[in-house]
């Protein structure tokens, strides 16, 4: 079974005042299985991070609904809202991911500390966490005393350190530069290796060429999907001239 | 007109950002219109030529001289603290390719206009309100009750020698700041407040010392001149103290709740706890600073209530209606000084912070914080910073009462249970302004943090 379903997912967003409206998602269906590693990609402003809000129950959809783990996340009552979104989910965004008035320990443990967990359980869950992200030795430091990677890597962190079903990041490696972009992929692939699930939003076609599936979003709607299919570099390729394909206004 | 293009980027700048600015203005218009009435009545002849007038205007010389003092320091110390907060759009300019010379041009336009908006505003209402508070030192000091009210030349060149001065020493820091440093530094020091705590320990040792000494110092006081004598002392030390316990005392006791990991990581705890220790490391002074000027406010009021009331069962020759008269006066306008500062420094407080929590609260609810307790937080965070000035500033009240006592039985035989009732009634009165005051300004905080 499947562990995400989006089914016919739309959403229009209405000014308070004027009533102008914004079709962000017009028609979006598609689902990802337990284990699957996919990228969602598309020109700025085709509603990805729209998409993502919503999966991230952030946002509630105008229309469709979206299933995670066979539960209708319309459905969660406001209070439940987010104790939900703590068991289940974990995000890393592009930027000000993390608390500057923590060190990058106690950012990393704040959604257990909010479960309610105890120290020791916090202590063991981490340190297998840190070594493989390798940011064991950072972890009394604050954010302002370390780099834009490491910061992603410690906001990674903390978004799997509650083990999520599901992880979702949005443009995780849009602020860094291609080096700490490449590291930060090649971990998502080492911890998806391991059995996460991922979600994850980018506009970079060699950052996506670490996901198992490419899906392509224009004008609210699903464009097309690219699958890994021989090595690294033509699949990289793969994205990035489909992308243009799509882009450019070919298929509707 | 080669300034043309810098006097519009400083207009637009002060349009802008005039959430912060407006307040600044009002804030300083205020003191300069408390300058300007008391120079005038110092310096005029309303008052000279009345009976008893000349003890009354030697008092107001004298308080006069003790405002220039506050208000220049005050003025100071907020212009510092908003040239601080401006240091990243001073970056900014410079990334943009703005040379420092340029962006120097634009501050000193900036405070060419606040300082000849500040002025003409004081001015202005100095001159509006002058003739009222003129009645009311007459009625206070029951001089001639059919005095007229002139204006004195003299105190207006006072007044507008005085902020001009202020104002030109503000600007030379402003662009002395702008020119010392490079884009990229502007662009980090807003952080600067986020470094580690140095010396936490001997800080909170030294703070404690420092207090109790004071503390002892007014409540052992045993005769007057010994008071009178140690007043001040006694003044500097605690304001001193203030200022080590606020940032060493606050982050020693922070620590230890830090240090019980039962107690930190818990849900309840753990985020109030690392917001305080990072506003405390940041914000100590400000909160220090709060703190004295509550304490001012206090101390100012009851003493000047005390020595009216007190007084008016000891005698009533015109002398003595004349002294004390114009000490309440005093008193009065010393208020509505340090009210004015407290209020404005209370303000960028919150306006500052409710900037910085917004994305970190925006943050916290994508982990998987619920509005209640986001709002939970909030309020335990901001509750602890602005009323743990309030009670330190009551204590120093308190103990202050010791001095006073003897101060007050210098003057006259004075019952010194006038003065806990001046002081239970002030403070009272006090903590529902201070809790006015906080509520008006947390409403900007939230307007920030949305
Ligand atoms: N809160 C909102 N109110 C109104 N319109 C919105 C809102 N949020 C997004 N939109 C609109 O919805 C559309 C999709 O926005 P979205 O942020 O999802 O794009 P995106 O694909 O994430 O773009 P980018 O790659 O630049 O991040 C845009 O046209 C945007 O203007
Ligand atoms: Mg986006």
């Amino acid at each position: 079974m499947a562990i995400l379903s989006v089914e016919h997912l739309q959403k229009v967003y209405t000014q308070r005042f004027g009533g102008v409206q914004t079709t962000a998602l017009r028609d979006v269906s598609f689902e990802v299985e337990e284990g699957e590693f996919v990228a969602i990609m598309g020109e700025s402003g085709s509603g990805k991070s729209t998409l993502l809000n919503i999966l991230a129950t952030l946002d509630l959809p105008t229309g469709g609904r979206v299933m995670l783990n066979g539960r209708d996340t319309a459905k969660i009552p406001e209070k439940e809202a987010a104790e939900y979104r703590r068991r289940n989910l974990g995000f890393v965004f592009q930027d000000c991911n993390l608390l500057d008035s923590f060190t990058l320990k106690d950012n990393i443990f704040l959604p257990l500390v909010l479960g309610g967990e105890n120290h020791r359980t916090m202590q063991q869950r981490i340190l297998p966490l840190a070594a493989r992200l390798e940011i064991s030795h950072l972890l009394d430091k604050y954010p302002y005393e370390v780099s834009g990677g490491e910061k992603q890597r410690a906001a990674a962190a903390r978004a799997l350190i509650t083990a999520p079903k599901l992880l979702l990041a949005d443009e995780p490696t849009g602020a860094l530069d291609s080096r700490s972009s490449d590291r930060l992929m090649e971990m998502f692939g080492e911890i998806n290796h391991d059995g996460q699930t991922i979600l994850m939003v980018t506009h970079s076609a060699r950052a996506a060429s670490a996901a198992g599936r490419v899906l392509i979003i224009r004008d609210g709607m699903l464009g097309c999907e690219v699958s890994r299919e021989g090595d690294r570099e033509s699949y990289a390729r793969r994205i990035a001239d489909t992308l243009a394909a799509v882009g450019g206004g070919k298929i509707a | 007109m080669r300034n043309a293009p810098y006097l519009r980027l400083a207009v637009t700048n002060m349009l802008r950002s005039r959430r912060s600015y407006i307040p600044y203005l009002i804030a300083a218009s205020v003191m300069c219109a408390i300058c300007s009435i008391c120079a005038n009545l110092a310096m005029g002849s309303s008052i000279s030529n009345m009976n008893y007038g000349a003890t009354t205007r030697s008092m107001l010389e004298f308080g006069l001289y003790i405002m220039v003092i506050f208000t220049t320091f005050y003025m100071f110390y907020i212009n510092s603290f908003l040239i601080k907060r401006r240091a990243r759009e001073f970056g900014l300019y410079g990334v943009l390719g703005f040379g420092r010379s340029q962006t120097a041009r634009v501050v000193f336009w900036e405070g060419v206009m606040l300082c000849v908006l500040v002025i003409g505003l004081g001015l202005l209402v100095g001159f509006l309100l002058g003739g009222a508070v003129f009645k009311l030192l007459i009625t206070l000091t029951h001089l001639a009750p059919d005095s007229r009210y002139t204006v004195a030349p003299a105190s207006m060149y006072f007044t507008v020698i005085m902020f001009g001065a202020i104002f030109l020493l503000n600007t030379i820091y402003n662009m002395f700041r702008v020119w010392k440093s490079r884009p990229l530094e502007l662009m980090k020091s807003e952080r600067s407040g986020e470094k580690k705590a140095k010396a936490v320990a001997p800080r909170a040792i030294i703070g404690l010392l420092l207090l109790g000494g004071a503390y002892w110092l007014s409540l052992s006081a045993a005769d007057s001149a010994f008071a009178l004598l140690l007043f001040w002392p006694a003044v500097l030390m605690v304001i001193l103290a203030t200022h080590q316990l606020f940032l060493g005392g606050s982050v020693a006791i922070l620590g230890l709740m830090k240090r019980s990991k039962r107690f930190y990581y818990n849900r309840k705890n753990f985020v109030p706890i690392g917001g305080l220790i990072y506003r405390m490391k940041q914000n100590a002074s400000g909160l220090a600073n709060i703190c004295i000027l509550s304490t001012m406010v206090l101390v100012t009021v009851s003493m000047t209530l005390a020595l009216y009331f007190g007084g008016e069962s000891a005698g009533s020759s015109g002398d003595f209606y004349a002294l004390f008269g114009g000490i309440l006066f005093m008193g009065f306008f010393f208020a509505i000084l340090f009210l004015t500062n407290m209020t404005l420094i209370i303000y960028f407080k919150q306006v500052s912070e409710g900037t910085d929590d917004r994305e970190n609260f925006a943050l916290l609810r994508r982990v998987g914080m619920d509005e209640k307790m986001v709002k939970k937080t909030i309020n335990k965070q901001v509750l602890i910073v602005f009323f743990a000035p309030l009670v330190v500033a009551l204590a120093h009240t308190c103990a202050s009462s010791g001095m006073l006592n003897q101060i007050l039985g210098a003057f006259l035989y004075c019952n010194p249970k006038y003065l806990w009732v001046c002081i239970g009634g002030t403070a009272a009165v006090f903590a529902v302004v201070y809790c006015v005051v906080y509520k008006l300004t947390s409403h900007a905080y939230y307007t920030a943090a949305k």
